[in-house]
C-alpha cells in the first residue's frame, strides 16, 4: 500500500514537473507580454521588460523559475500589484473549493438518490421523468443553464442576489449550476450499476436467506453499486475544484477559474503557472485517493495492478 | 420513498424561502458601483489603469483638474505661476487641505509619488515616461542618473516647483495623469507595494478615503471627515464591485445590487430610457485603420484616400450599433480644443468627405480602374464582436465601391497588438484613447521615430508643425498648428484613416443627483446625493 502511493506521488510529480515545463515554453511563446498595453510607451514597456528578466533567453528564465519553485515560491503576479502568486492561490482558491465541496456533496447524495428511485421504482412515469430531467442535466452546457438560473431566478423573479458569494443566498445559483451536471451523471451511473446489482447472485443469496430489503439495498446492493461512481470521482471533484470559469465569470465569484482566464488574456505569466502547477496537483491527488478508496470498497482491486 | 418525499419538501421550503429574501437590502446613504477593469492597482506611480481612474475621482485630489467643459478647477492647488521661459512651474498648494489622517497634504507628498514612478527599480511604473518633460527625470529612470538631479524640489510645505527641460504649454492637462497626483511620503513606499491596499497606509486627500480593499472583489470608500469640502459629500460610503461578464453587470443592475454600471452592450439602449438611467460616457477615443506604408499599393496616397473616402461610415455604425459613431477625425470626436470652448474639430472643416464616385476615380488614376489588378489585403482586428462587424462593414463597402478584395483575419488580443507593433500587417484597426485631453495626446504619436508610430510616418511637415505648437506659447496659434498637424496627417497624406469613435453606455440609479464631470467626460460621484 504505502509503496503503491509512494509510486503514485512519484508519477504525480513527474507529470507536474512535465506540465510546468510545457506550460512554461508555451506562455512564453504566446505572443505578447504583460505590459504590452496600448497606452504603455515602448521604451517602459522594455524597461519592465528587462526588470523582471523577461528579456533574458527562455531557458534561462525557465532556470530561474525553477530553483524558486523549489523553495515554494511561486513569484509575483506582473498585473496584481503587491501581490504573490501563492497568496493569490490562498485568497481565491478557498471560494472555488467551497463551491466545488458542496456541488459534489449534493450531487452524490441526491444523484444516489435519484439513481436509486431510478432502478428499484415500478412507476414509469416516476422512472421516465427522472431520466429525462437526467438527460437534460447532462446534455445542457453549464453556460446556458447558468444563464437561464440568472435571469428568470435572479432578475425576473428576484429571487437570489446575482453578484459574488457575500450571504449564503448568493451560494444558491451557482451551486445549482455546478450541480446539475455531476449529479446527472452520477444518477445514471448509480441507476446502471445498482440494477446490474441486483442481479447478482449474492444479492439474490442474501434475499433467500431472508435478510432485511434495507440490509439488502444498502449494505450489499448499494455498496458495490458505488464503485464505479468512486472511480469518476476522483476527476469530478478535481472538475468541481479547479473551477469553473462560466460559472464564476458570470456570477462574479473570486475565485480559480475566473483568475486562470483573467491571467491568460493579460498574460500574466507566473499566474498562469502557478495556477496551473495548483490545478495540477490537485487533480494528480483526487485521482489517487479515488483509486486508494475503491480499493478499500473493493477488495478485488489490487493496488499494485 | 419516504425519503425521497422529505426531500422533495426539504427543497420546495428552501426554494420558498428564498421568496422571502428579496435581495435588494437597504444600502442607506450609500451607492455601489460595478466597475469591469480589476487589472493593476491604486499606486498612481504604478500600475495605473482604469482602477486607478475610478479611484482618484473620489479619492485623490490632483493639482488642478479640468472639467468635461474644459473649465479649470483648482484642486489641492490653489495658484501656479510659470517663469517667463515657461520651464519653472511652481504651485502653491492649499493650506486647509488633508488627508483622511487628519494631516496637510504637502509639496513632498506629489513628490513622492514622481520619484516614486521614476525610481529604476520600481517594476510597476507604466506611466514614468510622461515625467520626461521634467529635467533630469528620464537619466535617473534610465539608470544614468540622480535622483537629487531630478528638478522637482518642494520650497516648503506648500510650494511645489517643477523645473521642465523643455517648455510645455499643455503641462496642466498632463496634470491629470497618474504621477502627478500625490501619495502620502512615508506611507505609500516603493519598498510596500501592496501599501495600497491598507486602509493605514493608503490615505485620501480627495472626498473620500478607502475604507477596506479585497482582492479581486472590490473596495469601499468612506467619507474623507479632513476634506476641505467635506460640507459638500452627500453620501457616507461607497462600494465598488468588479464585475467582468455584461450580462452580470446588466442582471446585477436590475435586482438592484448594484446602483451603477458601465461598458453594457449597446441593446440596452433599446430598453433603458434616460429617465430609467441610461447614460452614454463620451470617450476621448478614436477607432481608426492604420496603412502600412511599405507595403505596395498602399505606398501610394491615392490608394489610402480611395480606401479612406469609399466607406459610408453611417451604414457601417447602423450594423454595428448604437455605441459606434462615424467619424472622419483621427484626434478623439470630442475632444475639447485647447483654445476655445468648441470641440476640437468643430473649429475646421472636415477633414475629407466620403464620396464613393471620387473614391472610384482615384483608385483608376493609381491604376486599379475597377480594383482590377489590385491585389487582395489583409485586415487585421482584435476578436471582438464590434470589431467583426466592423471589419465586415469595411470589406463589403471597399468590394461593392472600389472592387477590391480585403482579406479579415481576426486575432486574439494579444497577438494583434504584437503583430500591429511589429508592423507586421498590410491594415489594421488601431485604437487610441487619449490619456488627457489634449489633441497632442494624438498627434504626438506620429512623430518620426516615435515608438508608437507603427506604420513608420516620416514627414518633415507633420514633425515641424507638431514643432511648432510645441513652441507656440499662444493657445490659439498653438491649436492653430495642431490643426496643421492633423491635415498633414490625414487630408493630405492619409497616413492613418479615422473610421469611427466610440460612447460607452452605462445605467446608473435615476435617484442619484448630483453628478459632475471630468475632463475625459466620465461621471463623477464625489458631490453626489440620493434623492428622496
Amino acid at each position: 500500500m504505502a509503496k503503491y502511493i509512494g509510486k503514485r506521488l512519484l508519477m504525480g510529480i513527474i507529470s507536474i514537473f512535465a506540465l510546468i515545463t510545457v506550460t512554461f515554453f508555451l506562455v512564453h511563446l504566446m505572443p505578447g507580454n504583460p505590459f504590452n498595453l496600448e497606452n504603455v510607451n515602448q521604451a517602459v514597456q522594455d524597461r519592465l521588460m528587462s526588470y523582471y528578466g523577461l528579456d533574458r533567453p527562455p531557458h534561462e528564465q525557465f532556470g530561474m523559475y525553477l530553483e524558486k519553485l523549489l523553495q515554494g515560491d511561486l513569484g509575483i503576479s506582473y498585473k496584481k500589484v503587491g501581490m504573490t502568486v501563492n497568496e493569490l492561490i490562498a485568497l481565491k482558491a478557498p471560494a472555488t473549493i467551497q463551491l466545488g465541496v458542496i456541488a459534489y456533496v449534493l450531487a452524490l447524495v441526491l444523484g444516489t438518490a435519484l439513481g436509486i428511485v431510478m432502478a428499484v421504482s415500478k412507476r414509469e412515469v416516476l422512472r421516465g421523468g427522472i431520466m429525462f430531467v437526467t438527460v437534460l442535466g447532462i446534455s445542457i452546457p453549464n453556460y446556458v443553464l447558468a444563464l437561464i438560473l440568472m435571469l428568470v431566478l435572479g432578475v425576473q423573479l428576484d429571487w437570489f442576489p446575482v453578484l459574488g458569494l457575500d450571504t449564503p443566498m448568493h451560494y444558491v445559483l451557482p451551486v445549482i449550476t455546478l450541480t446539475v451536471y455531476p449529479l446527472a451523471q452520477i444518477a445514471k451511473l448509480v441507476r446502471s450499476s445498482y440494477m446490474e446489482a441486483m442481479n447478482q447472485d449474492y444479492v439474490i443469496m442474501a434475499k433467500a436467506k431472508g435478510l432485511k430489503p434495507a440490509r439488502v439495498a444498502f449494505v450489499h446492493v448499494l455498496k458495490n453499486a458505488m464503485i464505479p461512481v468512486i472511480t469518476i470521482s476522483g476527476p469530478m471533484i478535481a472538475f468541481l475544484l479547479t473551477g469553473s470559469f462560466v460559472v464564476e465569470n458570470l456570477f462574479t465569484i473570486p475565485g480559480i477559474g475566473l483568475e486562470f482566464v483573467q491571467a491568460v488574456s493579460n498574460r500574466d505569466y507566473t499566474v498562469i503557472l502557478g495556477l496551473t502547477i495548483f490545478l495540477g496537483m490537485i487533480l494528480v491527488l483526487c485521482n489517487l485517493i479515488s483509486d486508494i478508496i475503491c480499493a478499500l470498497v473493493d477488495p478485488r482491486i489490487k493496488l499494485e495492478d | 420513498m419516504k425519503k425521497i418525499l422529505c426531500l422533495i419538501m426539504a427543497l420546495t421550503m428552501l426554494l420558498s424561502m428564498a421568496g422571502c429574501g428579496s435581495s435588494q437590502t437597504d444600502k442607506g446613504n450609500s451607492i455601489v458601483i460595478a466597475t469591469v477593469s480589476s487589472t493593476g492597482g491604486l499606486d498612481p506611480a504604478g500600475f495605473a489603469l482604469d482602477l486607478w481612474t475610478e479611484y482618484s475621482k473620489l479619492c485623490i485630489d490632483g493639482l488642478i483638474s479640468f472639467d468635461d467643459q474644459g473649465n479649470m478647477t483648482y484642486e489641492s492647488a490653489e495658484s501656479y505661476t510659470v517663469s517667463d521661459d515657461g520651464l519653472v512651474w511652481t504651485f502653491n498648494l492649499r493650506k486647509n487641505a488633508k488627508w483622511s489622517d487628519g494631516s496637510s497634504v504637502t509639496a513632498a507628498d506629489f513628490i513622492n509619488t514622481m520619484m516614486r514612478a521614476l525610481d529604476p527599480n520600481n517594476g510597476n511604473a507604466i506611466y514614468s515616461n510622461m515625467l520626461y518633460i521634467i529635467d533630469g527625470a528620464e537619466a535617473y529612470n534610465k539608470g544614468t542618473g540622480k535622483a537629487e538631479d531630478v528638478k522637482l524640489a518642494a520650497k516648503d510645505d506648500f510650494t511645489l516647483e517643477l523645473t521642465l527641460k523643455a517648455p510645455c504649454t499643455y503641462l496642466l492637462k498632463m496634470l491629470s495623469m497618474p504621477v502627478f497626483y500625490p501619495s502620502k511620503a512615508g506611507y505609500a513606499t516603493n519598498e510596500n507595494a501592496s501599501w495600497y491596499k491598507d486602509p493605514a497606509t493608503s490615505l485620501g486627500n480627495g472626498a473620500f478615503c478607502l475604507e477596506s480593499y479585497t482582492e479581486g472583489v472590490g473596495y469601499t470608500i468612506v467619507k474623507n471627515p479632513y476634506y476641505y469640502q467635506a460640507d459638500k459629500v452627500k453620501l457616507d460610503r461607497i462600494e465598488t464591485r468588479f464585475v467582468t461578464d455584461s450580462t452580470a453587470l446588466l442582471s446585477s443592475y436590475k435586482t438592484g445590487e448594484v446602483d451603477v454600471v458601465t461598458g453594457l452592450p449597446s441593446y440596452v439602449t433599446e430598453e433603458y430610457t434616460e429617465e430609467d438611467g441610461l447614460y452614454t460616457w463620451k470617450m476621448l477615443t478614436s477607432k481608426f485603420i492604420l496603412p502600412n506604408l511599405s507595403v505596395k499599393p498602399l505606398d501610394d496616397v491615392r490608394v489610402r484616400e480611395a480606401i479612406a473616402i469609399a466607406l459610408t461610415r453611417a451604414d457601417i455604425c447602423a450594423a454595428i450599433g448604437s455605441d459606434y459613431i462615424p467619424s472622419v477625425n483621427y484626434v478623439a470626436e470630442y475632444m475639447i480644443s485647447p483654445s476655445s470652448s468648441q470641440l476640437f474639430k468643430d473649429e475646421v472643416e472636415p477633414l475629407f468627405v466620403e464620396d464613393a464616385a471620387r473614391a472610384k476615380q482615384l483608385l483608376a488614376d493609381a491604376g486599379y480602374p475597377n480594383g482590377q489588378g489590385f491585389p487582395t489585403l489583409t485586415y487585421k482586428y482584435p476578436n471582438s464582436e464590434k470589431d467583426s462587424l466592423l471589419a465586415q462593414g469595411i470589406q463589403a463597402q471597399l468590394k461593392s465601391v472600389l472592387g477590391i478584395n480585403i482579406e479579415l483575419v481576426g486575432m486574439e488580443d494579444e497577438v494583434y497588438a504584437q503583430d500591429k507593433k511589429d508592423g507586421n500587417y498590410e491594415l489594421i484597426r488601431h485604437s487610441w484613447t487619449a490619456d488627457y485631453n489634449d489633441p497632442i495626446n494624438f498627434l504626438n504619436l506620429y512623430i518620426s521615430g516615435a515608438s508608437s508610430n507603427y506604420n513608420g510616418v516620416k514627414d518633415a511637415a507633420f514633425d515641424q508643425a507638431i514643432a511648432n505648437s510645441d513652441a507656440a506659447t499662444d493657445p490659439a496659434e498653438r491649436t492653430k498648428y495642431l490643426h496643421e498637424a492633423q491635415k498633414i496627417l490625414v487630408s493630405e497624406n492619409f497616413y492613418v484613416i479615422p473610421a469611427v469613435t466610440q460612447v460607452y453606455i452605462g445605467l446608473g440609479n435615476p435617484d442619484i443627483k448630483g453628478i459632475s464631470y471630468c475632463s475625459t467626460g466620465e461621471r463623477m460621484y464625489r458631490f453626489a446625493y440620493i434623492e428622496g
